[in-house]
């Protein structure tokens, strides 16, 4: 794969930062918000997601349940605080949680874990 | 046997109703005595004795429901507190984890790639930062746990209020907003911890102005304060503000530990709780009355000191 695309969406500036330095060999975008999310996702084409849960406005639930019905086959990682069990019961390949502190080892491996998910699903969709 | 009429003593009646008129009064484990006779009149005594005794035992079951709802209701807001407080520890510390990982491969591979002063300054920058905010946050729970062992000592009550204004007046008035003090008697006095109770003030005052500031922006609004004696025993101060009001959903849970509807980094959601715990210590209590759109009225009780 070319240099993935991934969009970053937390309320914490520090935390995107930190993310844009641990995946600094792709291509990204932040976002402090969903909302905010949800109109970059319209403009620009991204192949995963790394989300938080808990911000001001719409939680990124809500963002998952969004990208579910209009891009199915987007990945997106969840980071969050808490165990958060759902995503992955979703569908384990391309929706993933990461609990956060988090290494950069962990995140890189769910994100690239998810995207080679989102990749041969794909590919088993177009054969 | 209709046409029956039975007689009883007034004395006896007296006694029946005085009996009756006590237990609906509230004392229920008082009894009706049963004369030796056995008639009618004994037999509506022993009736009502048994519906007091009923009622006696239903009141007690329903204070241990009390207590029970009580303790869960305790139990929720420490799940509140813990979720709360993974998430508002988990944040800065991912931070720091991140950038000390960061900063060690820097360093660690200075033989392929000099190590970038810039960016290892500002990778010091965050650490000291965040490990700030967690301090802060640790701070805020010894608060909680410190709150026993408070100085009591006889203070006006005005006093504190004032200094509270001093502390915030500036704030309020590059906001816009109007401070609206009506403290009625001088000589209104508490006993308690002049520090502590600053610091209620100082978060009311505080969520008026955050509130007014999320309803009108740079226009402002007005706080309006008043102290009063409400009875021989107690005192009263009101914080009200014309700003945006809750819904009962929120108004709900304003008291548990680390609710906030405010962004990170503007509220950790602490400040009700901790003024609760503090007027609790004194005795008092802290009511909310609020509708959204309005604004909130904040009300504090506090026990009166007579020199
Ligand atoms: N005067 C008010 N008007 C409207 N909402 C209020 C008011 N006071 C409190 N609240 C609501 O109650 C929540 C909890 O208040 P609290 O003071 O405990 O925490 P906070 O203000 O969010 O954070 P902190 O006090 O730690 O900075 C607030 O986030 C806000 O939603
Ligand atoms: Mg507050």
């Amino acid at each position: 794969m070319s240099r993935p695309r991934l969009l970053f969406v937390d309320d914490e500036p520090d935390i995107l930062e930190l993310l844009a330095l641990m995946f600094a060999d792709c291509e990204t975008r932040a976002t402090l918000n969903v909302e905010s999310a949800i109109g970059i996702l319209g403009e620009q084409c991204f192949d995963l997601i790394v989300s938080d849960i808990k911000m001001p406005g719409a939680s990124g639930l809500t963002l998952l349940d969004f990208i579910k019905t209009v891009w199915p086959a987007l990945p997106v990682v969840i980071i969050t605080g808490h165990y958060c069990a759902r995503p992955a019961a979703e569908n384990p390949g391309i929706y993933r949680c990461v609990r956060k502190p988090f290494t950069k080892q962990i995140i890189r491996d769910e994100v690239f874990a998810a995207l080679a998910a989102a990749t041969s699903a794909k590919a088993a969709g177009t054969r | 046997m209709s046409g029956d009429r039975i007689y009883f003593s007034k004395p006896r009646v007296d006694r029946l109703l005085y009996s009756i008129e006590r237990m609906a009064g509230g004392e229920l484990q008082h009894q009706i005595e049963i004369s030796p006779k056995r008639d009618e009149l004994d037999a509506v005594a022993h009736a009502v004795n048994v519906m007091a005794r009923e009622l006696l035992y239903r009141l007690s079951e329903l204070e241990k429901i009390q207590a029970s709802v009580v303790q869960s209701g305790k139990l929720a807001a420490l799940g509140e507190v813990s979720s709360g407080l993974a998430h508002e520890l988990n944040n800065p510390l991912t931070v720091i984890t991140g950038y000390v990982e960061h900063l060690r491969t820097m360093v660690q591979e200075r033989a392929r790639a000099p190590v970038d002063f810039e960016a290892l300054e500002t990778g010091f920058e965050k650490i000291g930062r965040n490990v700030d905010r967690m301090n802060a946050i640790i701070g805020h729970i010894m608060e909680f746990a410190r709150q026993s062992n408070l100085t009591r000592r006889p203070l006006l009550l005005n006093g504190v209020i004032e200094k509270s204004f001093i502390l915030i007046g500036e704030q309020l008035r590059l906001k816009n907003i109007q401070l609206k003090p009506q403290l009625s008697d001088a000589t209104l006095m508490a006993l308690g911890d002049g520090l502590r109770l600053e610091q209620v003030i100082l978060n009311l005052l505080t969520n008026a102005r955050d509130a007014i500031f999320e309803a009108h922006g740079d226009k402002g609004g007005k706080i309006d304060v008043r102290s009063r004696i409400l009875s021989d025993t107690q005192l009263e101060i009101e914080i009200e503000d014309n700003g945006n009001g809750m819904t009962p959903e929120v108004r709900e849970r304003i008291f548990n530990p680390f609710f906030t509807t405010k962004d990170v980094g503007q509220g950790t959601g602490l400040g009700l709780s901790i003024s609760l715990g503090i007027i609790q210590d004194h005795g008092g209590s802290i009511g909310c009355e609020t509708e959204r759109g309005k604004g909130s009225r904040f009300t504090i009780l506090l026990p009166r000191f007579l020199s």
